[in-house]
């Protein structure tokens, strides 16, 4: 079993730091992307009211003939009201981010914020079909390594708080154990639910059984879609905000509105959909209201979910954590980087236990690997943040180059960890990723409109920690590990006349 | 129930749980644990978890609860075993801290 444990684990580890870390980094997704348009100014909180009034206003204005609108509501994440819609005929929606104070059109940076790392994490920017199917297979071998790392692990309770630092393998092996156990309610939860959220694309032949070709039938069932309304040639006054505002209210209490769908905008038989947030609850399935586009009554709800879709809403749920709160996402946040470094740890020990003192080898090349995944990832990361502050605001396709600059210093990591000695690597890195989160801040302060908020202070926290990595790295090389002798052999001299 | 007060239960237990293994005892205070003994100790840790996933999902009762409260086990549990790791001589007066901060935080909610 230990076998399968380093195996599925050592196989798509460098893959799944990577899937963990993006997918870490996602639960701030909001305040990624808001951080990234730099553009948008905190405002006082805006009643859903006013916002529904201002972005009904700027469509009926902008948009007058379109088939369909779609509103999605400011939050305390991401505070812009975004509004969408489709013309006749078109099946992309265009959309316009307003500010809900002003009611204005922002005009942002062309970036894709936070949506690049939530994109990255289940994807790897790679066409939808092959990213997908690769992280599956990565989600699954995590499932294995979980599950055989458990059974293998005989001393699970003896160990549970064991952690030994300076001890060279012995404290890669306790991290590792310890990040693992403590942890592992997160872990196997999240590789699950990962799997689930695909799991159509993986286990298709169910879905194939019932439904036949028809797939759209089966996403229109388990998504609760409605077929959109052919508009009719009759014209009437959509009904107010307020009426749609009080149909929520009475079903759902106060400020409980995500995002409004209105089909035929302006004929008679206009229709409105009203999607409740998911913060009340675990599972990703929102609640929906649907009002008749003139009058505003109350036409129907969302049919009661069947067992399985109940179970897919929370299993889904679970894996976005749209639920969480301030303190849930902060709490969320630290597991996910208890996950990353649990993979970082398992990669390390393989590579510890097997080259001895040897700095050369094959074994070089792999800890080269490890370097460019473990620190050479978060400095990718960073530097995304870095180029979407320098690039010029009219550059040509600047949201493509924010992930060329992505990528092209992963590989300027990858290919220094391969060139240097690996203690020189370690070293230089773990500097290079202390300045480059650490210095976000300071960019933040120089550029941006709002230097206090929670990103700053996690970029700040993060170059904090790799500088200490960075600082013990620089230290002279301590000999932790006790020196074995072989039985009957003659001690070291030093031990000799101690 | 507030979630100080189960996660300061939570955290006690933990902590009564880590000093039922001899050597973590050993390494807070140099010696065998003699009373409470082992087993007490063991027994304490256990039922101060399970009190502690009880009251957070009787505070609130619905799922988010318990993620939660797993979450706030793993990361209050890191922190034990790197505070062991570091600051063993602190574990008891950490301990001893969440129990004070628990037994306050019940009498607060049950009095008024």
């Amino acid at each position: 079993m230990a076998w399968l444990h380093t195996w599925s684990g050592l196989v798509v580890g460098w893959l799944l730091l990577a899937i963990f870390m993006t997918g870490t980094a996602s639960y701030y997704r909001s305040e990624i992307t808001a951080w990234m348009h730099p553009e948008i100014r905190p405002s006082a909180p805006i009643s859903e009211a006013a916002s529904l009034k201002q972005a009904m206003d700027w469509l009926e204005q902008c948009a007058p003939d379109a088939a369909s609108w779609l509103i999605d509501l400011p939050t305390t994440r991401l505070p812009v009201t975004q509004v969408m819609w489709q013309g006749a005929g078109e099946r992309r929606y265009n959309s316009e981010w307003l500010d809900p104070a002003s009611a204005q059109t922002l005009t942002p940076r062309k970036t894709f914020g936070g949506d690049f790392f939530y994109g990255f994490h289940f994807q790897l920017s790679l066409p939808s079909q092959i990213g997908r199917w690769i992280v599956g297979v990565a989600s699954m071998a995590m499932l294995i390594a979980i599950v055989s790392g458990v059974i293998i692990h005989r001393r699970i309770f003896k160990d549970f708080f064991t952690f030994r630092p300076g001890k060279g393998q012995r404290s890669w092996l306790d991290a590792h154990n310890t990040l693992s156990v403590l942890a592992l309610p997160f872990h196997a939860v999240i590789t699950y639910t990962g799997l689930i959220t695909l799991m159509f694309m993986y286990i298709p032949w169910g879905v194939d059984l019932v439904y036949g070709p028809d797939r759209a039938a089966f996403f229109r069932d388990i998504r609760d879609f409605s077929a959109p309304q052919v508009p009719a040639l009759g014209r009437a006054v959509l009904a107010s905000p307020e009426t749609l505002i009080q149909q929520a209210r009475q079903h759902w209490g106060q400020e409980h509105i995500a995002r409004v769908s209105i089909t035929a905008p302006g004929a008679v038989n206009a229709r409105v959909e009203l999607f409740r947030d998911t913060l009340d609850h675990v599972s990703s399935q929102p609640q929906r209201l649907v009002l008749d586009g003139v009058g505003g009554e109350w036409v129907g709800t969302n049919p009661s979910t069947g067992p399985v879709k109940a179970f897919y809403g929370v299993m889904y749920g679970l894996h976005l954590a749209h639920f969480a709160d301030p303190l849930l996402r902060v709490l969320l946040f630290l597991s996910g980087l208890g996950g990353c470094a649990m993979i970082a740890t398992g990669l390390q020990l393989w590579v510890v236990k097997r080259r001895g003192n040897s700095r050369r080898g094959v074994y070089r090349h792999i800890e080269g690997l490890n370097i460019a995944a473990m620190l050479g990832l978060p400095t990718a990361m960073a530097a995304f943040l870095w180029a979407n502050r320098l690039l010029p605001g009219d550059m040509p396709a600047r949201d493509i180059r924010e992930i060329q600059a992505f990528f092209c210093t992963w590989l300027l990591t990858l290919l220094h960890a391969q060139m240097r000695l690996t203690q020189h690597a370690w070293r230089e890195q773990a500097m290079l990723c202390a300045l480059t989160c650490g210095g976000l801040p300071v960019l933040d302060i120089l550029t941006g409109p709002n230097p206090i908020n929670g990103l700053n202070l996690v970029c700040g926290l993060l170059g904090m920690s790799f500088a200490v990595v960075a600082w013990r790295l620089y230290q002279p090389a301590q000999q932790c590990i006790p020196q074995t002798r072989a039985p009957g052999s003659r001690p070291p001299r030093s031990e000799r006349h101690s | 129930m507030s979630l100080l007060t189960w996660s300061a239960l939570l955290y006690a237990a933990l902590t009564a749980l880590c000093l039922s293994l001899n050597r973590h005892y050993r390494d807070v205070f140099n010696n065998r644990p003699i009373w409470p003994s082992q087993r007490a100790l063991r027994w304490l840790g256990f039922t101060g978890i399970a009190g502690s996933l009880l009251f957070c999902i009787a505070s609130a009762p619905d799922g988010r609860s318990w993620v939660m409260w797993f979450c706030t086990f793993a990361v209050l549990s890191c922190t034990i075993s790197m505070g062991l790791a570091y600051f063993p001589r602190f574990i008891s007066l950490a301990g001893k801290t969440a129990v004070t901060v628990f037994l306050t935080a019940v009498t607060i909610e049950f009095s008024f």
